[in-house]
């Protein structure tokens, strides 16, 4: 057991860099699984507004009013160049500024450019603030074309603008929308952490263990080359094992849930990819590249698997071309059984069994391209010996 | 004396295998996967007219006439396909409609999902009640009016007067480009490590030697430091000039502002690599170990992983952003892009500036010490 | 009277608790191959690192060519060469490169500089292999390579710290003769080693130090006149009685015996015929013998009957 031993210390010493990795994951982890919401019954979305009143009379704080209703209006900022920038980053889609003299010119009709408008992104969300504001207007003109004062108008526009229609929401048939989803938003991000703590750490502990003054002095002693690489393969399993546990741990722990029904396939899901993870990690390791190079194989490969297979931006925004060229990734697969569990996609019990198969085929395609580069390195080794 | 330092330390720097790997292959590669990946998301993000099915199944002359205002035109806000109750289903569960908008005594909204889309037809549809209220209300004051009053709800009224801020490319997935040059330009803190680790007697061997030499420190530090930042320099430009030329990337603003922004920045990276090495009398590699994680990790707080991250902390705690040395080369890229005006641009320029010169003077005045107590 | 090149004087470096130099003083002249020979620990890399300006000391004086030594004496250090216990060169340059950049770092004159690269790698046999890199060497030629790292500029003072550690012996007679020939051309030599006979062999002056003391200081011969062994006389005999052990250690000259059942060992201080006087000992008590030896003094003893534990043992 000493190499096994041995093993787990070395491994143990290379653990450092991944425990940020986790701290943060955690970080985001906590505050990602708090936005999942129940898509069961309709809701409104709402927009993020900031709104500026500097007329502030009974015609344009109804007009607030009207707007607060179904949106999310955000606290104006200390300056425009904030705006500006929550505006990019989507933490506000619109900013409204009611400018003085609003209820003069909306007395007088000039309705033409009343308002101040800001926003950056030609998105959804920009059109449809811009309807409901011009709605509002249309509607207090109509209102006063009935002889009603500008105040009384506005409050009939209210009034009348609060009647909405009835939505119906369409249930797809197989469908478990909202079941456990903070959870499954967690399970989401596993690729990203799984790889960048697996890889940071197996490889880095591989790569010493390989190191060619250690192989020798190992080769030459008592031990087997079975027994060495049963007790790597050992020390390695309950490493990942191990991590693999305390993330299912965490995410049952952090969404107060118990694992039951299909939950425990997201679970088998990401025991898979921290397999797959560790086969990587070693595969890169016989390569006996310098720690730095892993970490940038490890970011190039977590960064690129994440964005082109959906972990970070969903499948669904993603181009038909980008997806078939990441069927040839595991994370597609793995994200496709979160999509399936989480009621994005229908749920298929052969389809789920066939991504997760899948999964495990590139576990074997790793462990076997390991094995052949061990061997074909170790072979051209000794040939360069017998040349030399 | 300084030229013949300055020229090895370029040698050796340009022979690091991983120099070369890091700095110059890796936003070659992940810039090709983001641009990809995002190459295209942005634009579907963007309004367009909302596919809808239409159902008929009595006449109703309000919905009519708001059907017909929101199918026309320029840009109209829906794009409407008329059809029978089963084929409209169909179209919603394949995805192919929005929504469905039953025409019958008043108009109903079926949808498959939630979301903003779903929330604008039922503010679409919402109107045909505003119309039916205000129009009740009318015949209740004053009959004659009706007409008036449905034109004065039907008018184009342009309410909204844009003073939006001028962005040269308002696509968000931008940033993660921004990012990536953000995240080159702090792996520039390998050449600096290398730095500090191979001009102090108690890190290294060549320290020693060094420190035995003729020549003074303050030549062959400046010779390091000038030449790694040159040396990183050129990286920068790669990969600008890669993600710019290449991979079409529209950055916006001025290039040339872009490649002084993306030089500073690999030198700020040096600078940080040169405090971390000049630090404390840990090995080379565990110094290494701790720069590049700490990079990552403000490489995640910049929105390298999740771009909305940014957002979320400048919300929740501004002065993560304010700090972090990557947000402020990749807010550097931004403002450019964003603002017409340099000031912003100048202020983070300026916030590069000051942390070249902090790590800086920190790396110095903690290798400036001429003799050890212990090596 | 020849200069006086190096001069330590009362030097004490502490670690914590730990003394590692204490009261330490030397003076080296001019052409000398002075050594510096001591166990493991005993203070020789600190002494270097002291003289070289590397470590800060507590108490002491050190000069160099007469001038005081201090971390900015670059005229000092330029008529300095230093080759360090490991191996000091940047793995990225080639042979060359790497004896370039570093005779650079003294001689800022290209034309000056390239024939000084030039006799460096003739001076170490490397000539076959400029354009390696480092990694490719092999560990004799690594050292030569550091060596030539070391002395390309010419110093007029060569510090060597323990430079033939696991080195070949063909390696290191080469760099021996090298040192000598250095020494020959002008050059003042400090040498730092635990194998005594490299000291022996090349070294005009030995000082020997044990826990941050200087412990003796001399000629190989002076040395080896402070001590009252001047030969030791092993004889192999399975059986000694304690009344002819009595009559050998109360022969002229005799200090000490040793027996541990099958060797007995005598140690003698001057005199001429101790031998056959022990010899005639044994034939007088009828007693058979086997194999029979005399040594005469090595550093060994002279550090073994100072300190009191074998310079040998000490060692790794």
């Amino acid at each position: 057991m000493q190499v096994f031993k041995a093993f787990l210390k070395v491994l143990r010493s290379k653990f450092g860099a991944a425990i940020i990795y986790i701290a943060l994951f955690f970080l985001v982890g906590i505050l990602m699984t708090k936005s999942g919401t129940d898509e069961s019954v309709w809701e409104k979305s709402k927009m993020k507004l900031v709104i500026e009143d500097l007329d502030d009379t009974p015609e344009s704080r109804a007009l607030t009013e009207f707007i607060s209703k179904d949106n999310t209006i955000i606290p104006a900022f200390a300056n425009e160049d904030d705006l500006t920038d929550a505006m990019y980053y989507t933490t506000v889609d619109y900013a409204v500024t009611i400018p003085k003299g609003f209820s003069e010119r909306l007395a007088a009709g000039e309705t033409e450019g009343i308002f101040e408008c800001r926003h950056i992104h030609e998105s959804y969300a920009q059109v449809n603030i811009q309807m409901q504001l011009e709605k509002y207007i249309n509607t207090v003109a109509a209102y006063q074309a009935l002889g009603k004062s500008t105040q009384e108008a506005s409050q009939a526009a209210v009034a009348a603008l609060s009647k909405e229609a009835n939505v119906e929401l369409l249930q797809k048939e197989n469908e478990t929308k909202g079941e456990n989803s903070e959870l499954l938003t967690f399970f989401r991000y596993m690729p990203y952490i799984l790889l960048s703590v697996i890889m940071n750490t197996l490889s880095p502990a591989m790569i010493a263990m390989n190191r060619k003054d250690f192989r020798y002095r190992t080769d030459c002693s008592g031990i087997s080359p079975h027994s060495y690489t049963m007790q790597i393969f050992g020390a390695s399993a309950l490493y990942v094992g191990g991590i693999w546990a305390v993330f299912t741990l965490a995410g049952g722990i952090i969404n107060g849930t118990m694992y039951t029904g299909r939950l425990w396939l997201a679970v088998l899901n990401a025991l898979l990819f921290a397999l797959f993870s560790a086969v990587l990690a070693i595969f890169v390791s016989e390569f006996s590249p310098s720690d730095n190079v892993v970490s940038i194989l490890t970011q190039v490969a977590t960064l690129g698997m994440c964005f082109l297979c959906g972990v970070f931006i969903s499948q669904s925004l993603l181009g038909s071309g980008v997806l078939s060229a990441a069927k040839f990734l595991p994370a597609y697969w793995y994200i496709r059984v979160i999509s399936m569990l989480n009621g994005e996609l229908a749920f298929d019990a052969g389809e789920v069994a066939l991504a997760l198969g899948i999964e495990a085929g590139f576990i074997a395609v790793f462990v076997l391209l390991a094995v052949l580069v061990r061997r074909s390195r170790v072979t051209s080794a000794v040939a360069r010996k017998a040349m030399a | 004396m300084f030229r013949h330092n300055l020229a090895y330390e370029l040698k050796e720097v340009l022979r690091v295998r991983e120099f070369v790997l890091w700095l110059m292959l890796f936003p070659i590669i992940l810039g090709t996967l983001f641009k990809v990946a995002f190459g295209s998301i942005y634009s579907s993000e963007l309004f367009d007219s909302i596919p809808v099915a239409v159902v008929k199944t009595s006449e109703n002359a309000v919905a009519d006439e708001l059907l017909k205002a929101l199918t026309e035109g320029e840009e109209p806000m829906l794009a409407a396909t008329f059809t029978d109750a089963e084929n409209a289903k169909q179209l919603l569960l394949d995805g192919d409609a929005e929504g469905i908008l039953t025409i019958g005594e008043s108009m109903e909204l079926t949808v498959a999902r939630t979301g903003m889309i779903p929330t604008m037809l039922q503010e679409i549809v919402s109107r045909c009640k505003l119309y039916e209220t205000v129009i009740r209300d009318a015949i209740a004051t004053d009959p004659a009016s009706v007409e008036t009053v449905v034109a004065k709800l039907s008018a184009e009224v342009n309410a909204c007067r844009e003073v939006s801020p001028a962005a040269d490319n308002p696509d968000v997935y931008v940033q993660y480009f921004y990012n990536l040059i953000a995240m080159v330009a702090i792996c520039g803190n390998m050449t600096g490590l290398h730095v500090s680790t191979n001009n102090q007697a108690n890190q290294s061997q060549l320290g020693a030697r060094k420190n035995c030499s003729a020549t003074p420190k303050g030549i062959y530090l400046t010779a390091g430091l000038l030449g790694s930042c040159i040396a990183q320099s050129v990286s920068m430009v790669l990969c600008v000039t890669f993600l710019r030329f290449v991979l079409r990337v529209n950055f916006g603003g001025s290039l040339l502002l872009l490649y002084l922004a993306a030089i500073l920045s690999g030198c700020l990276g040096v600078a940080f690599g040169f405090f971390i090495g000049s630090i404390g009398k840990m090995r080379h590699e565990g110094k290494s170990a701790i720069a590049i994680t700490v990079s990552m990790a403000l490489c995640f707080l910049s929105g390298l992983m999740m771009g909305n991250i940014k957002g979320i902390l400048a919300t929740k705690a501004p002065w993560v952003n304010r700090f972090n040395p990557v947000a402020i080369i990749s807010d550097s890229f931004y403002c450019l892009n964003m603002y017409s005006d340099y000031r912003r641009f100048i202020t983070k320029i300026i916030g590069i500036l000051i942390y070249i010169t902090v790590f800086t003077v920190l790396g110095v005045l903690f290798t400036r010490r001429k003799k050890y107590a212990s090596i | 009277m020849k200069p006086t090149v190096v001069k330590i004087d009362n030097l004490v470096k502490r670690y914590g608790e730990l003394v590692a130099l204490d009261h330490f003083s030397l003076e080296i002249k001019e052409g000398e191959i002075f050594g510096l020979l001591g166990p493991n620990g005993s203070g020789k890399t600190t002494t270097i690192n002291c003289l070289l300006s590397l470590l800060s000391f507590d108490k002491g004086e050190i000069e160099v060519f007469g001038r005081e030594m201090t971390p900015t004496s670059y005229d000092i250090k330029r008529e300095i060469g230093v080759i360090m216990q490991n191996v000091a060169v940047l793995d990225e340059l080639s042979v060359r490169e790497n004896i370039d950049y570093f005779c650079g770092l003294y001689i800022a004159d290209k034309e000056k500089r390239k024939a000084c690269v030039e006799d460096a790698i003739k001076f170490v046999g490397l000539e076959d292999f400029v354009n390696f890199r480092p990694k490719k060497l092999s560990g004799g030629l690594l050292r030569r390579l550091n060596i030539a790292c070391g002395i390309a500029h010419k110093p007029k003072l060569i510090i060597l710290d323990e430079p033939t550690v696991a080195v070949d012996p063909q390696s290191r007679n080469r760099i021996l003769e090298g040192i000598q020939e250095l020494n020959r051309e002008g050059a003042t030599v400090i040498y730092t080693s635990h194998y005594m006979e490299e000291v022996e062999q090349i070294c005009t002056r030995i000082a020997i130090m044990d826990k941050g003391r200087k412990i003796a200081e001399g000629t190989k011969d002076e040395l080896k006149g402070m001590i009252r062994n001047s030969e030791s006389v092993s004889i192999e005999i399975l059986e000694l009685p304690d009344d002819v052990r009595e009559k050998i250690a109360h022969l002229p000259h005799v200090y000490e015996t040793e027996y541990d059942g099958t060797k007995l060992t005598v140690r003698c201080s001057g005199g001429r015929h101790n031998l056959i006087r022990i010899l005639a000992v044994l034939q007088e008590a009828e007693l058979g013998f086997g194999r029979v030896y005399s040594e005469l003094p090595t550093l060994n003893d002279v550090f073994l009957e100072i300190t009191g534990t074998a310079l040998r043992d000490s060692k790794e």
